[in-house]
């Protein structure tokens, strides 16, 4: 199988052996791919591979092979890197090791790669990380199947703006009585209907803590490192 | 070794001692089987006397090198002799990656400060985070020492370009003047064969030659 010409972002590279690299690429078409690089040092117009694939390029790269390790044939620039400043580089790592974690590899998502492109554009340029991170979290979720259902409790029954809701990833939001709300699993159906809107501004801490608890269900065991970057929170 | 003698599925030989020998060989990065019994051979058939000067060499380097507590790199004795040295610069903290960078910084001949190395760099995907390159220690000794400055001299990657950043916000609050290697066109290199990425930042940190 030669595949030519697919838009690609580098999400992850490991060495192997002297000279060659293990990438692990997003793609339009294929989904997250591994790739074998050989000679990743060699001088050729336009820099060596290993200075043209950095992450968060966008890229065209070539590549053959049938079996899920496949063989890089060539790799171009399709735009410039998108260069992050400060703290928003931990938080681009951070959606790269989402993906890396939570999707299954050679499985095309291209609605994701669009989203996951566009994501990277608004981390560069938005005045706040809080919304394109959480953005995307609801994003990726939806895509591969998990999608969290802010308009109806467990029962079927659509949110009430004035209830409190608990939340539980197996079985989604249910009515409780209590008046302790906003900590633990406890939510405000006001807040529930706003995430549904897409008004993060008001609920982001209780929004976090929401897909916080979703995105820890279904990683299982894997941990997220990139969190580890963030000390003060 | 395990993984070492899963390459051979025969045995190479009779003889049990070449066998092991030539496993030990793979451990080598780039080293497979075929290499590691052609080196084997060498060593045995043509160079005995070669081969216990490099047993010999090993055992000693295994023995006598460790590293250096104050900036990681490897080392003879509990400080490194770049550490020890008086002529150096205490003032100065150059940041690298690896112990061969520091051969590299070294050999260039310019830089007369202290160093620190990571053995390594932050990459979260690979469970590395700031205490599995020393970062604590780093901290510990930007407060104990009188250090006016820290080069960030990790690699122009996002990993690097992350550690770097990571380093800012630690030191940044003990009031110590921060620097970071240019990046940019190669001595001797041609515009045409850099990639547009290192070209970007070598026009973003052009240099004014008049005023």
């Amino acid at each position: 199988m030669r595949i030519a010409l697919q838009p690609a972002f580098l999400l992850h590279r490991k060495p192997y052996r002297d000279s060659s690299r293990i990438y692990d690429f997003f793609t339009l078409e294929h989904g997250v791919i591994s790739v074998i690089a050989k000679s990743v040092w060699r001088k050729e117009k336009g820099g060596s591979l290993a200075n043209l694939i950095q992450p968060f390029t966008p890229l065209l790269i070539s590549f053959v092979g049938r079996a899920s390790l496949k063989t890089l044939s060539k790799v171009e620039l399709a735009d410039n890197h998108k260069n992050f400043s400060g703290e928003r580089v931990f938080c681009a790592l951070y959606l790269n090791e989402l993906l890396l974690k939570l999707v299954g590899r050679n499985i095309p998502h291209p609605e994701l790669f669009g989203y996951y492109s566009k994501s990277l554009d608004a981390l560069k340029s938005a005045s706040s990380v809080e919304e394109p991170l959480r953005s995307f979290e609801l994003f990726l979720l939806a895509e591969l199947g998990y999608e969290i259902d802010l308009e109806t409790d467990s029962t079927g029954t659509p949110i009430n703006e004035c209830a409190n809701y608990l939340y539980e990833p197996t079985h989604g939001f249910t009515k409780i009585q209590s008046e302790i709300v906003n900590e633990g699993g406890r939510y405000l159906g006001r807040d529930i209907l706003a995430m549904a809107k897409g008004e993060f501004n008001g609920v982001s801490a209780a929004l976090k803590r929401l897909l916080r608890v979703t995105l820890s269900y279904h990683l299982g065991e894997k941990e997220l490192q990139s969190r580890s970057l963030f000390p003060s929170k | 070794m395990a993984a070492a003698s899963f390459l051979f599925k025969n045995k190479v030989s009779d003889i049990s001692a070449f066998d092991s020998l030539v496993s030990a060989f793979c451990c080598l990065p780039g080293v497979g089987a075929k290499t590691a019994q052609r080196m084997a051979l060498h060593l045995i058939e043509r160079d005995r006397q070669g081969a216990s000067v490099l047993s010999e060499a090993l055992q000693n380097a295994l023995k006598k090198i460790g590293k250096c507590k104050l900036c990681r790199n490897l080392s003879e004795g509990e400080h490194c002799e770049i550490c020890v040295d008086p002529r150096r610069d205490k003032s100065l903290i150059c940041v690298v990656e690896n112990p061969a960078d520091v051969f590299a910084i070294e050999q260039s001949g310019t830089y007369r400060g202290l160093y620190f190395v990571l053995m390594g760099y932050l990459s979260p995907l690979d469970g590395i985070g700031p205490d599995e390159i020393g970062l604590g220690d780093f901290k510990n000794r930007i407060i104990e020492e009188e250090i006016k400055e820290v080069i960030l001299a990790t690699n122009p990657t996002v990993e690097g370009e992350a550690t770097a950043f990571y380093i800012t916000k630690l030191v940044g609050l003990q009031g110590i003047q921060i620097s970071r290697i240019a990046h940019g066109v190669p001595i001797g290199g041609e515009l045409e064969y850099v990639d547009s990425n290192t070209l970007a930042h070598a026009l973003s940190g052009r240099r004014l030659i008049t005023k």
